[in-house]
């Protein structure tokens, strides 16, 4: 065996070769019956292992494909995690971001495409944490984020930019349509009466809005609208700046 | 006669022969590139070790996490050998089939062997 090359079906080609060779010599069968006994018994044996082999391949793939099944799921689970704000269930910054950017290269491309940006911001939200702390905090951000969401629909998406401020991309729609928007969300948010806790307050917003018309790149539409909103901050808040 | 020292890979599992103490260890995963080119030398090798020795009580402890169908193919071939030695009364041979406590899968494949195996001893075992 050391002097020939291995190969994985050694028995069974030398079967084939020894059967050939026993047919191809012998003149009168019945005389060489033991040998055949042999040879069949041999590939009997073979012929087993090979079920065999098909059925632990079987039990192997099976194993592999739910281990596959899986990680995949664990995967999933994993991307939305790291892509979403655990406080509110939006996106997070590094995922508006990642849409934000993606909308500006299809913009580039597309000369029809195009898309506003909204910077929003929760005015005075220190004083919400300072006032009835952090649970009430974290409400405020909460209700107002479900609600933008809620009325955004399918026209565009929303994520948590930092603390108390949010980025939504706003797409296809014209600044008037959005400014709309916009204004209309900042009148229902002042309106809506939050509770935590057995307390109740309402807040505002400020926001500032930005065109993909206005420039070509990220970081200049970011601080378009947000110049935009500290504008709105800088004329007493509760109020959405476009220009 | 040189003993064998495999380290794993990627791909393969490791091989650990000692041939003074008649025992051998495949260990880890084995799914090699070129299922031949890895097991060739170490079948001709133990095929080298029981022709030319007699009465070796040898035992052969595998730990397999994963093997693919030619792996299979190549350890039915080392149990045919086991068998072929033992029955010929030239050896006894030990088999430790090591399955972690939950590795039911590895557990069936140890079974599967088994019922293949006539003459060896096989047993499987909890790591």
């Amino acid at each position: 065996m050391s002097d020939k090359e291995f190969s994985l079906y050694e028995e069974e080609e030398e079967i084939i070769v020894n059967a050939n060779k026993f047919i191809n010599n012998t003149k009168d069968l019945n005389l060489f019956k033991a040998e055949f006994l042999t040879l069949f018994e041999n590939y009997k044996k073979l012929f087993r292992q090979s079920k065999r082999l098909i059925r632990m391949s079987d039990k192997m793939e099976a194993e592999l494909a739910t281990t596959k099944a899986e990680l995949e799921k664990y995967s999933n689970k994993l991307k939305i995690q790291a892509s979403t704000d655990t406080l509110t269930g939006i996106p997070n910054r590094r995922k508006i971001m990642d849409l934000l950017v993606h909308a500006l290269e299809k913009s580039i491309i597309d000369k029809e495409y195009n898309f506003n940006i909204i910077m929003m911001d929760i005015d005075f939200f220190k004083k919400v944490n300072d006032n009835y702390g952090h649970p009430m905090g974290d409400t405020v951000i909460k209700v107002i984020s479900k609600h933008f969401f809620d009325k955004l629909k399918n026209l565009g998406v929303i994520g948590r930019y930092g603390g108390e401020e949010f980025l939504s991309i706003f797409y296809n729609k014209n600044i008037n349509e959005t400014y709309d928007f916009a204004d209309k969300l900042r009148k229902e948010i002042k309106d809506k009466i939050i509770t935590n806790d057995g307390v109740s307050l309402s807040v505002t917003v400020s926001m500032g809005i930005a065109s993909s018309k206005e420039s070509n790149d990220l970081n200049q539409i970011l601080d378009i609208a947000d110049r935009r909103l500290y504008k709105a901050k800088e004329n007493g808040r509760n109020k959405v700046f476009f220009s | 006669m040189d003993n064998i020292d495999i380290k794993s890979g990627e791909r393969s599992p490791s091989i650990m022969c000692d041939w003074q103490k008649a025992t051998m260890e495949i260990k880890g995963e084995s799914f090699p590139e070129n299922v031949t080119e890895f097991y060739g030398p170490v079948l001709a090798s133990m095929d080298n070790f029981f022709k030319s020795n007699k009465n070796i009580n040898f035992t052969c402890t595998f730990h397999l996490l994963y093997f693919n169908s030619s792996s299979a193919k190549v350890l039915m071939r080392i149990f045919d050998m086991f068998e072929e030695f033992t029955k010929s009364n030239m050896h006894k041979i030990k088999v430790f089939w090591k399955v972690d406590e939950e590795d039911d899968n590895m557990r069936e494949l140890g079974e599967e062997f088994a019922e293949d195996i006539e003459n060896i001893q096989f047993e499987i075992i909890n790591k």
